[in-house]
């Protein structure tokens, strides 16, 4: 895989671009995003990584000049802000995710992870572990092997994918389902949500009971209680 | 610091050394004078009186065979000597000043003859003082010259009178002085009392609140102190802003340097290494991620600060709403530590700043994850109590004793013999977050012998419409776990 590193810092740039090397990653490194659309366009990168605070024109600027010459490359922001608005204007400026300073290392190959499977997934398909989605054909294969699902055991799957790694709450999936099929109680999701677990076990995908709130889909690592 | 300065007496004091003395002279002449207008024409008809006498004395003197003659009978003199009070002496003097009638001891009294109709005069008749009144009648043909009549009359009813006007005037005085002091005393309280209401509001004022002194219906003689302190106040709002900005610059600059530490302590971690290095470099994750939250606490502390500077509770805030994005946030890195995080939540609503609270109850459920140790059961409750909106976080953990609970609301402080890393920050910014929004935290016993934090807020009345739970915004709080 294919990384482009944009950050100022050296300290930071050189300690990031080990820990990507460790995962076998190739990494370039600029320090300002003047350059940054050009060398998406010209060199196949998989993945993004642009600081906020960059000299000359900072990492927002970047990203609408890289957004507005159509370029889709998957961008991971990196803030030292932690205020609400910065996010939010991250996001609506066409970043794919969003890494306050300071972050695990770990957090952020995961995410990077995430992001440039589902960018190489396309638009319309979702994978995690051995599990992959085709949203437009509404089916999942478990280790390349279709299983059979339920129109709302399908959409609780969808949505618990799609949000992969956080927390969802049972009435949030309640509402997703309601607009799709007709109101669900929290009792209903319960029970999807038991069934759905076995079948997914062999995708190395669990579903993590938040009591008192929802569920957590994720891959069952070596991080997380068997 | 210096002393503070000596205080030189009161306001009060200065005003009242300077109005009652002049007002008590001003007072005391009036009197003089009241009593001088009472005495003085009493006295004067007193005189007229005896003047009468004089005058139908004098209609009683004959001239014939070429000498004055005075002939009064016995009724009319005891008529005229009769007085309640005090004894009557009359003398009647004919041209050549012989006594005609009349009393001796009077006529023997050296007074120049009147000049003009009659003159009043004070001697003393057998050592007694006596008012005389002596007038010139015209008693014997042109050129023989004019005889003289003399009426006096002890002093009795002119000291009574005296006396009366006297007394008059001492109460009127009395009078004047209580009345007028009563006024200056109440003009003084009425006057002064802007300058007591503005100091009862620095006196009760928090010393995190640094807004305007505002005193309703001050008058402009107290403007230009009202003017200073604002202008002090405006100056330390101003350090105290400079402090806060420096604050969140110092934990923003920091940001970069710290992730930078963190990810070389990871990668020395993950690198291969000798088995002897593997402590120290725990540790020195450990410290990286420690400093991580430190910063962003020191930044939360600046914001807090920032708020203190204005009324928080204005904005409603569904306690639930808050707590699902605290959930969202939270339940990834609790199973990460194989902690069991759950929730209950009951309606709860109260007003203040969403983000705010969301950190408080963030700090709440990170050290519940580091204190409670491995496998521990952590809940969130939110309620409504009474007049309270209630947020807890219990966890199953060692608990904390008694005696050690209220030393770790302080900044700095960390639960003894602990062996998690925290920065010490985390109970005192929910006590800061809680005092902001009016409410109170309190350490509890859980039920299974682990620590249950309670943080009562004051609920949001109830005639506001319960709004349902917004769509949490995810938790505004550190990503350094």
């Amino acid at each position: 895989m294919r990384v482009l590193l944009v950050e100022d810092d050296d300290l930071l740039a050189d300690a990031a671009q080990r820990a990507l090397h460790t995962q076998g990653w190739i990494v370039d490194r600029t320090q300002r995003g003047e350059p940054v659309a050009l060398s998406l366009r010209r060199d196949p990168y998989d993945i993004a990584i642009l600081d906020v605070g960059l000299p000359g024109i900072d990492g927002f600027e970047t990203l609408q000049r890289v957004r507005r010459e159509g370029i889709l490359t998957p961008i991971l922001m990196l803030t030292a802000r932690d205020a609400v608005e910065d996010r939010v204007r991250g996001l609506n400026s066409g970043a794919d995710d969003y890494l306050v300073k300071p972050f695990a290392m770990q957090e952020l190959i995961a995410r990077m992870r995430t992001l440039t499977q589902r960018h190489r997934d396309g638009p319309g398909m979702l994978s995690i572990g051995g599990l992959h989605l085709d949203l437009g054909k509404r089916s999942a294969t478990v280790c390349g092997a279709q299983i059979a699902l339920s129109g709302r055991e399908w959409e609780v799957i969808a949505f618990l994918v799609e949000r992969a790694g956080k927390a969802v709450a049972k009435a949030q999936i309640a509402d997703s389902l309601s607009e799709a099929t007709g109101a669900a109680t929290d009792n209903l999701i319960e029970v999807y949500v038991s069934r759905l677990r076995p079948r997914l076990a062999p995708a190395g995908i669990v579903i993590r009971t938040v009591r008192g709130f929802g569920y957590l889909l994720e891959e069952a690592g070596g991080d997380g209680p068997a | 610091m210096t002393a503070p300065p000596e205080l030189r007496g009161s306001l009060r004091r200065t005003l009242l050394a300077w109005l009652l003395p002049p007002l008590l002279l001003i007072v005391a002449a009036g009197a003089a004078v009241q009593y001088e207008l009472t005495a003085r024409p009493a006295v004067a008809s007193l005189d007229h009186a005896l003047d009468d006498v004089g005058l139908v004395l004098g209609q009683m003197i004959r001239w014939h065979d070429g000498a004055a003659h005075f002939g009064i009978s016995p009724e009319t003199e005891a008529a005229i000597r009769t007085d309640n009070l005090d004894t009557v002496y009359f003398a009647v003097l004919d041209p050549q000043r012989r006594l005609i009638g009349g009393d001796a001891a009077l006529a023997a009294l050296a007074i120049d003859a009147p000049t003009s109709d009659f003159v009043g005069s004070d001697h003393l008749i057998g050592g007694a003082g006596v008012r005389v009144v002596a007038r010139r009648v015209a008693c014997a043909p042109p050129g023989a010259g004019d005889c003289e009549v003399r009426v006096a009359e002890t002093m009795a009813k002119r000291q009574l009178i005296r006396r009366q006007a006297l007394l008059a005037g001492l109460a009127a005085l009395a009078l004047l002085v209580a009345a007028t002091s009563a006024c200056v005393v109440l003009a003084l309280r009425f006057a002064l009392r802007p300058l007591d209401a503005l100091a009862r509001q620095i006196a009760h004022r928090s010393l995190d609140d640094l807004r305007d002194v505002r005193v309703d219906g001050a008058p402009h003689e107290v403007a230009p102190l009202l003017e200073s302190i604002n202008r002090l106040f405006a100056r330390v709002r101003e350090a105290a802003r400079a402090q806060r900005e420096f604050l969140a610059n110092a934990a923003h600059q920091l940001r970069t340097p710290l992730t930078a530490l963190r990810t070389e302590a990871e990668l020395a971690v993950l690198e291969p290494h000798p088995p002897s290095m593997a402590p120290t470099l725990q540790r020195l994750l450990r410290a990286a991620d420690r400093a991580s939250r430190l910063t962003h606490q020191m930044l939360l502390l600046a914001r807090v600060g920032e708020s203190a500077q204005a009324d928080v509770s204005v904005e409603p805030v569904d306690l639930v709403a808050v707590a699902s994005a605290c959930a969202r946030d939270w339940a990834p890195r609790a199973i990460e530590r194989g902690a069991d995080l759950g929730f209950e939540l009951q309606p709860a609503q109260t007003l203040g700043r969403p983000f705010l609270l969301q950190e408080m109850l963030s700090n709440l459920i990170d050290n519940a994850i580091k204190y409670a140790g491995a496998k521990a059961t952590i809940t969130v409750r939110t309620a409504e109590q009474g007049e309270h909106a209630l947020v807890e976080v219990e966890d199953n953990g060692p608990g904390v004793p008694p005696a050690a609970r209220a030393p770790l609301l302080e900044r700095f402080r960390r639960g003894g013999g602990s062996p998690a890393q925290g920065s010490g920050l985390g109970l005192a910014i929910v006590q800061d977050i809680a005092a902001l929004h009016g409410g109170e935290v309190a350490l509890l016993d859980a039920a299974g012998g682990g620590l249950r934090v309670r943080v009562a807020l004051p609920r949001r009345p109830r005639a506001a419409a319960l709004q349902p739970p917004a769509p949490g915004s995810a938790c505004a709080s550190s990503s350094s776990m």
